[in-house]
């Protein structure tokens, strides 16, 4: 059991382990709370203790009636009132501006399409990654594609449910570079449970250099994604490959792992998924590929790993 | 003198009974030759089994419309290459050694006005345990089941002229590496040309790729496809008379050179697609070039039925259905487009 629990001692997919404004201040009313709990907790186990101990009569009716007035009526109101006060602020979503840049993420059954807004330049798809600037402040407009979702980041900040037809605002601010981890909370279908995302936050330099990167168009086309018909649900800007059904996969060998999180891009995870996605995904809404040469899904693999 | 009837009495003389029974069993002396046939009264008894079975079984669960209008050719085909063995048929007595079976099979074309339409589709459906009656080679397809019922129906009625003509058409011109009975046999459903003698269950040949039809009759043999009157045709024949036989009818002309035209909205699936349904355009697979099959000109009745029969039955849940291309993609297809998608992709006509 300690070790069982002790697995969710990570660093890329903790709300222990912040890198966010607002994940921080969770964090830390989370642990006021917890000492709180535990002062309290401790106080009223001597406090009973006392009581067991002591004679009966000690108090006389007034005095009873006086202790239970303070100690169960004033002072929790005070403390509990004193708790909200200071934890209104956390509510309060981080202030926005033109200025600044904005995602769009819509979830699907079972990845994610993102949308980068940035103020003034034009949009840049791309899916199953969420890059943020550590520093700026960016606000992720979120929404469902066809069922609902739910978008959590537990290292960034409060979970946000997808909701088709609605769009929801959640604002964040990284602060600090690293690769962590989000995740679908939401039931939405048999691999609900195999539909998370890489999130990478990076310094701001940075990221202006990759953002312009990913707006690039893709190095070049491949007979084989057009003879096979793939460009029928993705696309890879430039090789006039436009399907909107599925994922982007323009820059697709730059992500870090395959199929929503799921696999390490590996050339054999990825000739394997194209044959049978249904294998590592039930239910998932790409069909297999199982007429295709295995020596043509790995010829496919390499070109689409070559996408950086 | 009385006999008390004691649960022991009735215990040791049950097992007397099985253990007597094993006995006869083990000693071999039970005749199990066919030769010498059932008595007529175990003859009567086995009949009288079979059609109660039959009748109830049909009764609850052969399908309300049990029989197929006017598509004979496949069916007459199948029956000639599968069944005539045994039963015979219009101008042809089964064959002797079938009928030196215990029971031997019974004359259809006397037989069939026994049994209505759904009982007949039980039976081609299920086939009949311990007699040769065969199971339907591929339970996957109801609608080839349907055609028959509507073949044996037609038995008691059949000149010799109508049957010859059913199943048999001019060959044509040979095919190096293949026999000339073989070749006889495809033209006999698909016409010398390839064109599928104007039945709308089966395919136009003439025009599609060759590396197609030679995987579709592989799919076949190895029961991949599911289809039992195809099943039965590619399953004796070599790899290369299969390569031989479909260059043979690729070469042919036929589909893939009329231009499809019909509905706007069946247009707009086939060039477009529907993404907000995920229906990928199937000219993003099914165009020049690509490594799929030619569907401009096929037959519009043959591709809705292969939409439907991938679509699969309503009841059955998607996920556990095939994950195989077209019949994923096939289930995205709106019921009411299928009829107007085929329409338009066969080009206009029916
Ligand atoms: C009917 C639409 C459809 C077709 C056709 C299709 N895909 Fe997909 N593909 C999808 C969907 C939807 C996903 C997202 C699966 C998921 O993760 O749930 C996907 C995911 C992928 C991924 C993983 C993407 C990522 O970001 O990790 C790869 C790689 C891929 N497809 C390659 C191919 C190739 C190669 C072909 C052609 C042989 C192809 N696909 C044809 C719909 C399709
Ligand atoms: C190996 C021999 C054999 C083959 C092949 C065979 N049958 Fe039969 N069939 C029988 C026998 C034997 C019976 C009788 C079963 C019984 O009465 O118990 C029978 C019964 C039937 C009956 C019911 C008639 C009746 O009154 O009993 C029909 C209809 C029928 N067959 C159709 C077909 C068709 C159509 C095919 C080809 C797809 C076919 N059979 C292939 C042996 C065969
Ligand atoms: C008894 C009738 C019959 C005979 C004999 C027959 N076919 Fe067929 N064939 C059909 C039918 C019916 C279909 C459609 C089957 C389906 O629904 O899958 C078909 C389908 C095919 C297909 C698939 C075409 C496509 O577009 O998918 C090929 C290839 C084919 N036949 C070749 C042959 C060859 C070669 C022979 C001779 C060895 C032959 N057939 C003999 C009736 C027949
Ligand atoms: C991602 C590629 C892809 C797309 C998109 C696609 N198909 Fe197909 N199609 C296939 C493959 C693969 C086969 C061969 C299947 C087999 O033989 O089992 C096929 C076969 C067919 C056949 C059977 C042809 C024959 O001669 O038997 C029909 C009919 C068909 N497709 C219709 C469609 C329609 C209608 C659409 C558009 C709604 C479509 N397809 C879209 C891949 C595709
Ligand atoms: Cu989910």
């Amino acid at each position: 059991m300690a070790t069982l629990s002790l697995a969710g001692c990570n660093r890329h997919q903790s709300a222990l382990a912040p890198f966010g404004v607002e994940a921080s201040s969770t964090r830390d009313l989370t642990i006021i709370l917890l000492i709180g709990a535990v002062v309290i907790a401790v106080a009223m186990s001597l406090l009973i203790r006392h009581a067991i101990r002591t004679p009966g009569e000690r108090l006389t009716h007034r005095q009873g009636m006086k202790l239970v007035l303070w100690a169960g009526g004033v002072v929790p109101t005070i403390l509990l009132f004193t708790l909200l006060v200071t934890s209104l602020p956390a509510m309060r979503p981080l202030p926005t501006s033109r200025a600044d840049l904005t995602i769009n993420v819509e979830g699907e059954q079972f990845w994610w399409r993102v949308a980068y807004r940035p103020p003034n330049a034009a949009r840049v798809v791309s899916a199953n990654e969420v890059r943020v600037p550590v520093g700026r402040t960016v606000a992720l407009k979120l929404m469902g594609g066809d069922v609902i979702h739910s978008f959590w980041i537990p290292g960034l900040a409060g979970k946000m449910d997808m909701i088709p037809g609605r769009t929801n605002t959640l604002v964040v601010r990284a602060t600090k570079p690293g690769r962590f981890r989000g995740v679908c909370t939401e039931f939405c279908g048999l691999s609900h449970a195999l539909m998370a995302f890489d999130v990478v936050a990076m310094e701001p330099a940075a990221f202006d250099r990759w953002l312009a990167a990913e707006a690039k168009p893709a190095a070049g086309g491949n007979a084989l994604f057009a003879q096979y018909g793939c460009g029928g649900c993705h696309a890879i800007r430039g090789t006039g490959e436009a399907g909107a059904i599925g994922p982007d996969l323009t820059h697709f060998g730059a992500r870090q792992t395959l199929a929503a999180g799921v696999l390490p891009m590996t050339t054999a995870n990825v000739a394997s998924f194209i044959r049978h996605p249904e294998k590592t995904k039930p239910g998932v809404r790409m069909p297999a590929f199982d007429h295709m040469p295995p020596a043509d899904a790995v010829a496919l693999a390499r070109y689409l790993q070559g996408l950086k | 003198m009385t006999l008390r009837i004691t649960w022991k009495r009735v215990a040791a003389t049950l097992f007397t009974l099985f253990a007597a029974g094993m006995l006869f069993a083990w000693s071999g002396l039970f005749n199990v030759a066919a030769s010498s046939g059932h008595w007529p009264v175990t003859d009567w008894f086995l009949h009288w089994v079979m059609r109660n079975s039959v009748k109830t079984h049909a009764a609850f669960s052969a399908p309300d419309d049990p029989r197929a209008q006017q598509e004979l050719v496949s069916a007459a085909g199948h029956f000639a290459g599968a069944c005539a063995s045994c039963h015979g048929a219009p101008g042809r007595r089964p064959s002797p050694v079938m009928q030196a079976a215990t029971p031997p099979a019974p004359d259809l074309a006397v037989n069939a006005k026994e049994w209505t339409d759904k009982q007949l589709f039980w039976i081609l459906q299920h086939g009949v345990k311990y007699s040769g009656m065969p199971a339907w080679g591929a339970p996957e397809r109801p609608d080839e089941i349907r055609r028959m019922v509507a073949f044996v129906r037609r038995l008691p009625t059949m000149s010799v002229a109508e049957y010859r003509s059913l199943t048999e058409a001019a060959a044509g011109a040979g095919v190096a590496g293949v026999k000339d009975g073989v070749l006889a046999g495809c033209a006999g459903c698909h016409g010398a040309d390839g064109r599928g003698r104007g039945q709308p269950d089966i395919p136009v040949l003439g025009g599609q790729r060759p590396e197609y039809l030679l995987a579709a009759l592989d799919a076949y043999a190895q029961g991949q496809r599911h289809s039992a009157v195809m099943g039965n045709a590619a399953a004796a024949l070599s790899a290369d008379e299969m390569r031989a036989l479909a260059g043979h009818f690729a070469a042919m002309p036929g589909i893939g050179t009329n231009a499809p035209a019909g509905s706007a909205a069946a247009q707009r699936i086939v060039e477009k697609g529907l993404p907000e349904i995920q229906l990928p355009a199937c000219a993003s697979c099914h165009a020049a070039g690509k490594g799929y099959p030619v569907l401009n000109g096929q037959r519009a009745s043959y591709i809705a039925q292969r939409l439907r029969q991938w679509r699969g039955e309503k009841e059955v849940v998607d996920a556990r259905k095939s994950h195989a291309t077209m019949p994923v993609i096939a289930r995205r297809i709106p019921a009411e487009m299928i009829d107007p998608l085929a329409t338009y992709l066969a080009g206009g006509q029916q």
